[in-house]
């Protein structure tokens, strides 16, 4: 996908304010890196294109996190997932709607959304 | 890795673990106490002019103290200067980095004689400010800004665990009680109370009795930092710290007759978000790094006789002894519940209390590790001495695994 962006952090989050789910497929060995990444860690190579992702997956492994930083006090319990995209990539996120363990397991389904916040949308999930 | 020359640790000491009793002093103050018990446990006697160079293995003073630089401070205070003194940042494993530098040094022929030092002052913020601060050595952007702390990520691992061995929460409480056992035997311990003293302690001041540990672990008191770990599962918050004095083997009688030497050595990498490791229940650079300490000293698994391991959290330590082959993976759970992991088992772990009831000062962990094996190898470690040491293993993990160190120490 013909992007004029450098493979940065910065573009991945102007992607995602415009609610693109963006990374990047190395074309000399096909391996996906989401967030992007500028030099492919598995051949070496610089010879990366932009990719977007389908936007579901499954939840690997979670948490509900009680004891929160101080920007996050006031949001606790909130639950964070480390979801395995259908493609191959896993990203982390919070998963919004759910506050107790009780109510996600490993194994279960998501999709992802894209969060409006005052500095831009963040990327999180929610159950299917 | 094979060294033109050995190298030996000649003398080490630590400053007690804890949050309250080093109120009134700062990391210069805690480097200098630790340096100076070294200095002292040399058999032979040593000059503050035989150091040729100092490491230092400090997280995040920047933070804590407002204090970067640290390396010339703590060479500063102890009257080291001008000797080259260098500061090692590899968050939680910055101990275990240190040392090897300073294995490195020595072996290199560069040095006949260096210091390695670990502190870590982290009780002037307050606890969400800690926890903020912790939070850095994860991936700030990827992890720390959707929400993920450091137990959120262990915590993580632990449910990923749990889904694909079938164990579950309680299995963890063995690694809390066996850890707490161990510290109530280590006068340099942040706790030195069984759990079950702690649970009638704590019970007694809100009213409350508990028939057994297992009560109180499960009571509203033990409560949840980050689902599945509970504020027991969790390493303290601790000020702290430790030093190694190490020789080159062939100039090392002239400290002691009893050096403690460093027979293999590892260190690997991995990706710095969790997310993006190949199994989320086992720490690929903790299994990588304890191969080259493997290979290097010609030894197996089986022939480690005491292990410290890195257990910041519970889940930590049951992943840690499978990393490093003591048990197969998915059986770490059921060994630590069956008290093979205890020091009288066939694999003690973490006789000074590991992380959980030692204290955890971040810099100061690996080199504190280093003492502990000093002293069991020597016969010094006293209530908790394990018998018949002759092969040590310590094992320090920086975050959720972006770094690992192991080093295999003997006789």
């Amino acid at each position: 996908m013909e992007i004029d962006k450098p493979f940065t952090v910065r573009a991945f989050h102007d992607l995602l304010n415009e609610e693109k789910l963006m990374g990047v497929e190395c074309r000399d060995c096909g391996m996906f890196y989401l967030p992007p990444k500028p030099v492919c860690s598995s051949c070496g190579s610089r010879n990366l294109t932009w990719r977007d992702f389908a936007e579901e997956g499954t939840v690997e492994a979670f948490t509900v996190v009680h004891v929160a930083p101080k920007e996050l006090m006031k949001e606790a319990p909130y639950v964070v997932a480390i979801v395995r995209l259908d493609e191959g990539p896993r990203i982390s996120g919070k998963l919004l709607g759910v506050d107790a363990p009780e109510q996600v397991e490993v194994g279960s389904r998501v999709r992802v959304e894209f969060v409006k916040e005052e500095d831009g949308k963040y990327l999180a999930f929610r159950l299917q | 890795m094979r060294f033109a020359r050995e190298v030996a640790i000649v003398g080490a000491g630590t400053t007690r673990f804890h949050h309250k009793e080093h109120r009134e002093k700062t990391s210069r103050e805690l480097f200098v106490e630790a340096s100076l018990e070294a200095f002292d446990s040399v058999d032979k006697g040593i000059e503050r002019k035989d150091i040729e160079a100092l490491f230092i293995g400090n997280f995040s003073s920047d933070v804590f103290e407002h204090q970067c630089h640290m390396a010339p401070l703590m060479a500063d205070w102890l009257g080291l200067n001008p000797i080259p003194t260098t500061r090692i940042e590899n968050a939680c494993a910055s101990g275990g980095v240190a040392l090897q530098m300073g294995v490195l040094a020595v072996a290199s022929g560069a040095f006949d004689v260096v210091m390695v030092g670990g502190v870590e002052k982290m009780t002037n913020l307050k606890t969400e400010e800690v926890t903020d601060t912790l939070a850095m050595a994860a991936d700030n952007v990827y992890e720390a800004a959707v929400g993920f702390t450091f137990p959120g990520i262990y915590a993580a691992m632990a449910t990923a665990y749990f889904a694909k061995y079938g164990s579950e929460w309680e299995d963890l409480t063995a690694v809390t009680i066996k850890n707490h056992h161990n510290g109530a035997l280590n006068p340099k311990a942040h706790f030195q109370s069984e759990v079950y003293e702690i649970a009638s302690k704590l019970g007694e001041r809100k009213g409350l009795k508990f028939r057994d540990e297992m009560e109180f672990l499960k009571s509203p008191l033990n409560f949840t930092v980050a689902y599945p770990l509970r504020l027991f599962d969790c390493c303290p918050i601790s000020d702290g710290a430790s030093a190694v004095i190490l020789a080159a083997s062939e100039i090392a009688e002239k400290f002691t007759d009893t050096p403690v030497y460093f027979a293999g050595l590892g260190q690997a990498s991995d990706t710095m978000a969790l997310h993006d490791r190949e199994d989320l229940t086992s720490i690929k650079a903790a299994v990588e790094a304890g191969r080259k300490a493997y290979d290097m000293a010609d030894l197996k698994p089986k022939d480690v006789d005491v292990a410290l391991v890195h257990d910041c959290f519970t889940i930590a330590e049951i992943i840690a002894s499978e990393d490093l082959g003591f048990f197969k993976h998915g059986e770490g759970a059921k060994a630590a519940v069956e008290g093979r992991t205890a020091l009288d088992g066939d694999k003690p772990l973490n006789t000074d209390g590991g992380l959980k009831a030692k204290g955890h000062p971040v810099g100061a962990t690996g080199v504190a590790m280093a003492y502990e094996l000093w002293m069991q190898l020597r016969g010094e470690a006293g209530r908790r001495q394990v018998d018949d040491v002759e092969v040590g293993l310590l094992h320090n993990v920086g975050a959720s695994g972006g770094t690992v160190v192991v080093q295999i120490l003997r006789r």
